[in-house]
């Protein structure tokens, strides 16, 4: 039987397109700081630390090496990941697994992106396929676009649908201090005539490129009950691959197979039988506007075909019956390799009653995803119970 | 901020190269005449193009490889940042998988599900821009 394991404590840094008054290795610092000083711990109290990043973002490999004084790692077992946008979920279940299993009481989880000091999109493009993609597709922004497209075709939700995602987003984002994009005063119709990136996503659709580090604690049942007065209990976790290639998976974001298992999975393992009603917040890794609602279908908050009447019937606003990404979300703040552990921090605050001006009241129980590559899932539920 | 923080600028520089495999490499010899060469796997039946050497979903090497037609249904597009450059995914009459590939048309009139048909380029070298793209010919 596994142990039970618990997030106990969160720390982030302000997250910003470039973080100039830093290096890499002091930016981790700021975040491993906070999350220590969140649960009174010192960095001695630590069994050991897990670390994801999306290299060679940076440009560099091997950027947990350089920067291992910053993270406290000197002397200690430590396992860097990278699986791409789930590496920030994937640390998180590996140090889930490891305390569930009994090898350690506290654990460490960071995750880090200078994405400044490389140069993103020819990082990503060395993600497809020599023949097959990068010829014609290779890089973010197009290679959602054609997703989008057939999502669109789909389900025959609108552009000013998509803002109104743009704009949910942007404007939750101001009650959160650290996120990268914060606009109050952001309309639809300026999302709607924001530069076009690829048909149809737009500037404003689009995720930004962040600097930012998260740290988290975790902790085994014993421990987690000294270290927080309501911890955030992980009651389920799950990861589901797709095959990467899309030509392999038609639909593809109109159908996400691999959030469709993953979420099912950890459904059923919390006990959950209507998310929409039954969750009470969800942290998603959503990209890009047209993905939050394909994601609305594939998480199961809505019927096929019905993002775009859940966003414009406000369920999913911070007043609405399911509040998604009050954070703000990807689209406010995007440093890849912290991305999805902000999804899961975020969601451990809102558990543990921790959330400030973006708290969504009563929150029992939390659904945090991670997204990778362009169709793997990772799936997380967190309770308070 | 203590003090000023600089920046150090460098350019790297990665030299590459990527071996196409045994079945890439039948498909990359028969662009040269205007053939596109599919996967079939001997137990599911699934059409590949890309075409596939070994079947990881019934966990078998494949053995069959045919030719497909050079038409096929689009299925997604969209049009590059900056450009008047359209691609999107392809699937070849016959097939189960899509090819992603370069799209003549115009965003606004071309719509997804159309008909279209691979474009030739002459001097043809076993890439896979041998294909120069695929044009729209009936809804």
């Amino acid at each position: 039987m596994a142990e039970r394991v618990a997030i106990v404590a969160t720390g982030q840094t302000r997250h910003t397109a470039k973080r100039l008054d830093v290096n890499l290795r002091e930016l981790i610092t700021e975040a491993v700081t906070r999350a220590l000083e969140d649960a009174d711990l010192r960095i001695q109290d630590i069994d050991a630390v897990f670390l994801g990043n999306m290299e060679p973002f940076e440009g560099f490999m091997f950027p947990e090496l350089w920067s291992v004084e910053g993270w406290g790692g000197y002397g200690k077992p430590a396992i860097k990941f990278n699986t791409g946008g789930t590496v920030g979920t994937t640390t998180t279940m590996a140090a889930y697994y490891y305390l569930a299993a009994g090898l350690y009481e506290t654990v460490l989880a960071i995750g880090f992106e200078k994405q400044s000091e490389g140069h993103t999109q020819a990082a990503i493009t060395t993600v497809g396929d020599p023949i097959w993609e990068r010829t014609m597709m290779a890089g973010a922004v197009g290679n959602f676009a054609v997703m989008a497209s057939t999502y669109v075709h789909e389900s025959g939700v609108t552009p000013e649908q998509a803002a109104k995602v743009a704009v949910k987003a942007r404007r939750n984002a101001c009650n959160n201090e650290y996120a990268h994009l914060q606009m109050p005063n952001i309309t639809v119709e300026e999302v709607m005539q924001s530069q076009m990136l690829a048909h149809p996503i737009r500037k404003l659709d689009m995720c930004p490129q962040s600097d930012g580090a998260v740290a988290m604690v975790l902790a085994s049942e014993a421990k987690a009950k000294k270290l927080a007065s309501r911890p955030a209990w992980i009651k389920a976790v799950a990861t589901a691959h797709e095959q990467q290639y899309m030509g392999d998976s038609p639909k593809r974001l109109a159908i996400m197979r691999s959030q469709v298992t993953a979420s099912q999975k950890v459904y059923k393992a919390a006990g959950i039988a209507n998310p929409r009603k039954d969750l009470d917040v969800a942290e998603i890794y959503e990209v890009a506007t047209y993905a939050e609602m394909a994601m609305y279908e594939n998480l199961g908050f809505c019927e096929r075909g019905q993002g775009g009447v859940l966003i414009d019937q406000g369920v999913t606003s911070m007043e609405g019956e399911l509040p998604v990404n009050p954070s703000g979300g990807v689209l406010s703040a995007n440093p890849i390799g912290a991305t999805a552990m902000i999804r899961v921090a975020e969601a451990a605050l809102q558990v543990m009653g921790k959330a400030g001006k973006r708290q969504v009241p009563n929150v029992h129980t939390a659904l945090a995803t991670g997204y990778g590559g362009n169709a793997w899932t990772d799936a997380l539920i967190l309770s308070s119970r | 901020m203590a003090a000023e923080s600089w920046a150090v600028h460098q350019k790297i520089e990665i030299p590459f190269q990527y071996t196409a495999g045994p079945a890439v490499t039948r498909f990359l010899e028969g662009l040269k005449d205007k053939l596109i060469v599919a996967s079939v796997c001997s137990k599911c039946g699934r059409r590949s193009v890309p075409p596939l050497s070994f079947c990881g979903r019934c966990w078998r090497p494949i053995a069959e490889f045919i030719s497909v037609s050079g038409e096929g249904t689009l299925l997604s597009f969209t049009r590059r940042a900056g450009g008047d450059v359209l691609y999107g995914m392809i699937q070849l009459e016959g097939t189960d998988s899509s090819l992603a590939h370069y799209v003549t048309g115009e965003v606004g009139r071309l719509r997804i599900g159309c008909k279209v048909a691979a474009v030739w380029r002459a001097g043809r070298t076993g890439s896979i821009l041998d294909i120069e793209g695929f044009r729209e010919v009936g809804n």
